[in-house]
C-alpha cells in the first residue's frame, strides 16, 4: 500500500467509526438487559392497569431495548413515603429500595433530591413542553425535575346510586345540593336521620377539604413550619364546620379507604381521590349478604358557598428514580416516554380515574369513549371541574403526611363515640373544640 | 562486563554439550510448565455443557429443597389451622346443640364463629410464609339471596404488602365489622362471602374423605383472585368435624407476587427462571408460579412449554416464541398429588455460555500453541542457531588448521628430504659431526633421554617415561646439549631427524662417531 493511500485511510477510518457510533449512544443492550425494580400505587389490591402496561412494555419495547421492569411493591400514595424511608434506613423487614417509584413531591424531598435523577438530564425542554405545564411544575423541587408527572387526580364525591335513589325519593334530595359545603352538610344530616343514624359520607383526606374550604373563604397562607398556622381564623372556622358534622355522626374519617365503607353499606358516599373509581365493586353488600348494584354516582367537590374562586385539589404522585447508573436512568427515561405517549397516557388515565399528563391526551379525555358508565360519569364531572375551578397542588411539606395520618388515627379512635357523647349531654362546642385540640396537639 | 565477557568466552570455549545443557533444561522446564498449565485450564474448562448442567442441577436442588421445606411448613401449619378451626365449629355447635347445616341463614352464629376464628386465623397467617389465609364454611348467611348456591361464609385475610411482621392485614372475605373490630380493614375488593363458582374445583375438595389431615392437603391450580389482577394458588385442607362432617375448607394463599418475592434464587446466571407448575405433559408455564433471581433479570414464560431431553438431566423447554434449557422434575406433594418444578435459563444464554466456553478453550489452546512455538523459535534463534554457527565455525577452523598442519607436514617432509639429501650428498657440517661425536659420550641416563628425543617424544613424555622431574630433565638436557654441541632442543631434534632419516642409527656410546 502506498504511503499516501495509507495516510488517507488512517484519516478517514476514525471519522467513519465515530459516525457509526454517533447514531446509537445508548447504554442499553438487549444482550445485557437492564432491570428496574419499581414501586407504584396504581391498583393496589385490585386489578392494576399499571401492571398490565408493565407486562406490555417488557414484552415489546423492553425486549427490544433490553429493559425489564419488575414490580416489587404495590402500595398506596399515603404509605409509599414511609415505606421508602424505611427501606432507605434499612429497617428490619423493609424491602430493598426500588430503582423507580411513585412519590409525592414531599416524599421525594424527604428522601433527598440529590439522591434522585433529574429528569431534565434525560428530557429536553421541548420534550417537557408536551406535558401539561402545571403538572410538570408540581414535580420541580429546587429547580430539579425529580418527580415526573404520569397522572394527576382530584377529589370527588362517590355515591351508592341504589341507596341514594331511595333516599332521594323519600326526602327529595338533589345532587346539586352537594355543590356547596353547606348543602353537603345539610344532606349529611338529612341522610343520618333518614337512615336512622348511619353516617352520610366517609372522607379520605378531610384536612385537604378543610384547607380548600378555608382558601375559598380567603384564609390566605395556611401553613406554618411543617403544620398549619393555628392562628388562622378562617382555617379554624373551616375545621369547625367539618368537626360539627363529624361529632354529630354525619360524616366519618374513612377507616382505610372510603370506597370500602360505601361497598359495605356503612355510608352512602365516599369523598376521595378520583382514582378510587378503580376500587369500587359493582355491587354493595349489606350485612345480611344481600347485594344491590352500586350504580355509582359522582358529584364534584363541594365549595364554600358564594366563593368567587372555586378551587379543586390537584394531587397524584409522579415517578422518581434513585440515582444509580446512567444505564438505569436511561432505561427509566425510555419507560417514561413510552408510558406517557399520548394514546397510552390517555388510556391509562381513563382506566384508573386519573387525568392524563400529556397535553394532547389531556385535551382528548373529554371525548374518550368510556366502556363503563361510572367512568363516563366521573370524567363528565372531572371535565366540568376543570373548566370551573382553579387547581391547587398539595403542600410539598416534609413531614406533613405523617402528622396528618396521626391526626386521622386520633379521630378514627374517637369518631364513633362522639354521637353517643353528644347524646349523653356533652355540648357540640366542647366536642368540636376537642377535635381542634387534637389538630393543635400535632403541631 | 568483564566477568560476562569472560563467561561468554568460557562458554564459547567450552564443549558444545555443556553449552546446550542449560538452555535445553530451561526449554524442557518451560514446556513442562506450559503443558501443566494447559492441563489445568483444560481440566477446569473441559466441558462447558457439563459445567452448565451441573450448575443448573445445583440451582434445581436448592429450589427443590426450598419448595419441599415450604410445603412441609404449610402442611404443619395447615393441619394445626384445620384442627383449631374445626374445634371452634364443634364447640359452637355443641354449645348451641345444633347440627352444622343449621348454620345456613344463621348470621348470628356465623358472625360469632367468625369473631372467634379471626384472631387465630390472623395469628396463623402471620406465623406462616404465605400471602393469605382463609377459613371457608360450607354455609351462607342468606340462602334466599340470588346466587346463594355459590355463596359461602368464612374469613379470607390477606397481607397488605411485603411479608413483614408488622404488615397490616386486610379482610378480603368475611364480615366487615368483625374485621374492623380486630383491626383487619376490608380489602378494596371486599365481599362478605366466598363465591365458590370462582373457587377452583370447590365441589371436588368438599367430598368427605377419611384420610388423616396430614395426608389430606392439596395445592389448587393457579387462578385469579376475583376483582384483582393477583393470581394465586391455595394450599387447601379440609375442615372436618369430630364426626367426619365436612365443615368446609381452610388453608393458605400463595400469591404470584409473594412467590416471586420470596423464592427468588441467588445465582451466578444472568437470567434464571424457577417455576412451580402443575404436573402433566410438558410444562404449563401459564399455570405456574414463578420466581427469578435475587438481583438479576427475570422474565417468566407464560405459554405451554414442551419438554425435550438434551442429554443427562438437561431438558429443553420449548414454547411458542421462546426456548429454555434447564432441569425439570416431577415432585410429590403427597401420595395423591404431584407438581412439576423447573429451573431454567433462556436457550440463548445457554448457547452463549457453551459458545464462550468453547471459544475460551480454543483461545487458550491457541495461546499455548503460540507460546510453545514462540519458545521453540526463541530457543532455536538464540541458542541452537548460535551453537550450530559456532559448531560450523569450529569445524571450518579445524579443517583450516588441519590443512595448515598438512601443509606444514608436507613442508617439513620436503625440508627433511632436502636435509637428507644434503647429508647424503654434501659434506656433513661440523656441527653435525660434533653432534655425532658427542653421542657416545652421553651417560646412560642422558642416552635414554637423547633416544627419547630421537624417537620424537616430547619433554613431558620423556619425564613420564623415565619417571624423572622436570628439573632433572633440564639438567640432563643441559649436559646433552654441551656434549652434542647443540644450542637448543630444536637443533637437537633437527639433527636427530637427520640422523633418523639418513638411515643412521645413533652411534653406540661405546662406538666412536663416524661420518655419513
Amino acid at each position: 500500500m502506498e504511503r499516501r493511500t495509507f495516510l488517507k485511510l488512517a484519516a478517514v477510518l476514525p471519522g467513519l467509526a465515530l459516525a457509526g457510533c454517533g447514531g446509537s449512544k445508548t447504554l442499553l443492550s438487549p444482550k445485557d438487559p437492564t432491570m428496574l425494580s419499581i414501586w407504584h400505587v396504581y391498583g393496589e389490591q385490585a386489578d392494576s392497569p399499571m401492571n398490565r402496561l408493565l407486562v406490555e412494555f417488557n414484552d415489546t419495547v423492553g425486549k427490544e431495548k433490553g429493559i425489564l421492569l419488575n414490580v416489587t411493591n404495590m402500595t398506596n400514595s399515603a404509605a409509599i413515603g414511609g415505606q421508602l424511608q424505611d427501606a432507605k434506613a434499612g429497617k428490619p423487614g423493609a424491602l430493598d429500595l426500588p430503582d423507580l417509584f411513585s412519590a409525592h413531591p414531599s416524599d421525594a424531598k424527604a428522601l433527598g433530591i440529590e439522591t434522585l435523577v433529574d429528569w431534565n438530564d434525560w428530557f429536553t425542554a421541548e420534550d417537557m413542553a408536551a406535558y401539561v405545564p402545571g403538572f410538570v411544575q408540581d414535580g420541580i423541587i429546587e429547580g430539579r425535575q425529580v418527580v415526573f408527572p404520569v397522572t394527576k387526580s382530584t377529589q370527588l364525591v362517590f355515591l351508592n346510586g341504589s341507596q341514594y335513589a331511595r333516599f332521594a325519593a323519600d326526602t327529595g334530595a338533589q345532587l346539586s345540593t352537594l355543590a356547596t359545603w353547606d348543602g353537603f352538610f345539610a344532606m349529611a344530616a338529612a341522610y343520618r336521620q333518614w337512615s336512622q343514624g348511619k353516617p352520610f359520607c366517609a372522607l379520605d383526606y378531610p384536612l385537604r377539604l378543610v384547607e380548600l374550604n378555608a382558601l375559598e373563604q380567603g384564609s390566605g397562607e395556611l401553613y406554618k413550619g411543617s403544620w398549619y398556622d393555628l392562628t388562622n381564623e378562617a382555617f379554624r372556622a373551616s375545621w369547625m364546620e367539618f368537626a360539627r358534622a363529624l361529632v354529630q355522626g354525619d360524616i366519618l374519617v374513612s377507616d382505610l379507604y372510603s370506597n370500602t365503607q360505601v361497598m359495605t353499606g356503612e355510608t352512602l358516599a365516599g369523598l376521595g381521590s378520583s382514582a378510587a373509581i378503580l376500587y369500587y365493586n359493582d355491587v354493595v353488600t349489606y350485612p345480611d349478604n344481600t347485594t344491590e348494584p352500586t350504580d355509582l354516582l359522582l358529584a364534584p367537590l363541594p365549595h364554600a358557598a358564594g366563593t368567587a374562586a372555586p378551587l379543586m385539589p390537584q394531587a397524584g404522585v409522579g415517578l422518581c428514580a434513585f440515582k444509580t447508573t446512567d444505564q438505569k436512568a436511561e432505561a427509566a427515561a425510555v419507560f417514561l416516554r413510552w408510558l406517557t405517549e399520548q394514546q397510552r397516557n390517555l388510556e391509562f388515565a381513563a382506566d384508573t380515574g386519573y387525568m392524563p399528563v400529556s397535553s394532547a391526551a389531556f385535551d382528548a379525555i373529554a371525548d374518550y369513549p368510556f366502556e363503563q358508565q361510572s367512568y363516563q360519569r366521573l370524567y363528565d364531572v372531572y371535565n366540568a371541574m376543570r373548566i370551573q375551578n382553579t387547581p391547587v397542588s398539595e403542600p410539598g411539606i416534609v413531614g406533613y403526611h405523617a402528622k396528618a395520618k396521626a391526626l386521622y388515627d386520633s379521630l378514627r379512635q374517637r369518631q364513633k363515640d362522639y354521637p353517643q357523647r353528644l347524646a349523653g349531654g356533652e355540648t357540640l362546642e366542647a366536642l368540636t373544640a376537642e377535635t381542634w385540640q387534637l389538630l393543635c396537639d400535632n403541631a | 562486563m568483564h566477568f560476562f565477557a569472560r563467561h561468554r568466552e568460557n562458554i564459547r570455549q567450552s564443549a558444545m554439550s555443556a553449552r546446550l545443557l542449560w538452555p535445553c533444561l530451561l526449554l524442557v522446564v518451560l514446556l513442562v510448565l506450559t503443558f501443566g498449565a494447559a492441563l489445568f485450564l483444560f481440566a477446569s474448562l473441559h466441558n462447558t455443557k457439563k459445567d452448565t448442567t451441573r450448575s443448573l442441577e445445583i440451582q434445581f436442588s436448592v429450589f427443590q429443597n426450598d419448595m419441599e421445606r415450604y410445603f412441609d411448613q404449610l402442611a404443619v401449619m395447615g393441619v394445626n389451622l384445620s384442627a383449631d378451626m374445626s374445634a371452634l365449629v364443634d364447640q359452637q355447635l355443641a354449645e348451641r346443640k345444633i347440627a352444622f347445616d343449621r348454620l345456613n341463614d344463621s348470621p348470628e352464629v356465623l358472625n360469632t364463629l367468625e369473631e372467634e376464628m379471626i384472631e387465630p386465623l390472623c395469628r396463623s397467617l402471620r406465623q406462616t410464609s404465605c400471602s393469605g389465609a382463609f377459613v371457608l364454611l360450607d354455609a351462607t348467611v342468606n340462602t334466599r339471596m340470588e346466587g346463594a348456591g355459590h355463596s359461602r361464609a368464612g374469613l379470607y385475610v390477606q397481607k397488605s404488602g411485603a411479608d413483614t411482621p408488622t404488615v397490616p392485614l386486610l379482610l378480603y372475605r368475611g364480615n366487615a365489622e368483625v374485621g374492623k373490630t380486630h383491626s383487619v380493614m376490608p380489602h378494596r375488593k371486599w365481599r362478605m362471602e366466598f363465591q365458590t363458582d370462582q373457587f377452583p374445583d370447590y365441589d371436588r375438595w368438599m367430598i368427605p374423605g377419611s384420610a388423616p389431615l396430614y395426608q389430606s392437603y392439596t395445592l389448587t391450580e393457579r387462578f385469579s383472585i376475583p376483582g384483582t389482577s393477583e393470581e394465586v394458588q391455595l394450599f387447601l385442607l379440609p375442615l372436618r368435624g369430630q364426626d367426619g362432617t365436612m365443615y368446609g375448607l381452610c388453608g393458605f394463599e400463595i400469591s404470584e407476587s409473594y412467590f416471586k418475592q420470596n423464592f427468588a434464587q441467588p445465582t451466578g446466571f444472568d437470567r434464571l427462571i424457577c417455576l412451580l407448575a402443575p404436573a402433566g405433559d410438558g410444562l404449563n408455564a401459564g399455570a405456574a408460579l414463578s420466581s427469578g433471581t435475587t438481583d438479576g433479570y427475570y422474565h417468566a414464560p407464560r405459554d405451554a412449554l414442551a419438554l425435550r431431553s438434551m442429554g443427562g438431566r438437561l431438558t429443553q423447554l420449548i414454547g411458542a416464541g421462546s426456548a429454555y434449557a434447564g432441569i425439570t422434575e416431577l415432585c410429590h406433594l403427597n401420595e395423591n398429588q404431584s407438581y412439576r418444578l423447573a429451573v431454567c435459563i433462556p436457550m440463548a444464554d445457554y448457547q452463549r455460555l457453551v459458545f464462550s466456553g468453547n471459544l475460551q478453550m480454543l483461545l487458550i489452546g491457541l495461546f499455548i500453541a503460540f507460546f510453545v512455538v514462540f519458545c521453540c523459535i526463541y530457543f532455536h534463534r538464540h541458542v541452537l542457531s548460535p551453537a550450530f554457527r559456532q559448531f560450523e565455525e569450529d569445524k571450518r577452523e579445524s579443517r583450516r588448521r588441519m590443512d595448515e598442519l598438512q601443509m606444514e607436514r608436507q613442508q617439513m617432509q620436503t625440508e627433511l628430504s632436502r636435509l637428507a639429501d644434503v647429508c647424503r650428498n654434501e659434506s656433513v657440517p661440523d656441527a653435525f659431526q660434533t653432534f655425532l661425536a658427542g653421542i657416545p659420550t652421553l651417560t646412560k641416563t642422558e642416552r635414554r633421554i637423547f633416544d627419547g628425543y630421537v624417537a620424537g617424544l616430547r619433554s613431558r613424555e620423556i619425564v613420564e617415561q623415565l619417571d624423572i622431574k622436570d628439573s632433572t630433565l633440564r639438567f640432563h638436557n643441559k649436559n646433552i646439549y654441551e656434549k652434542l654441541g647443540v644450542s637448543s632442543l630444536k637443533q637437537l631434534q633437527q639433527f636427530a631427524t637427520i640422523l633418523n632419516s639418513g638411515g643412521n642409527s645413533a652411534p653406540d656410546d661405546s662406538t666412536p662417531g663416524k661420518g655419513c
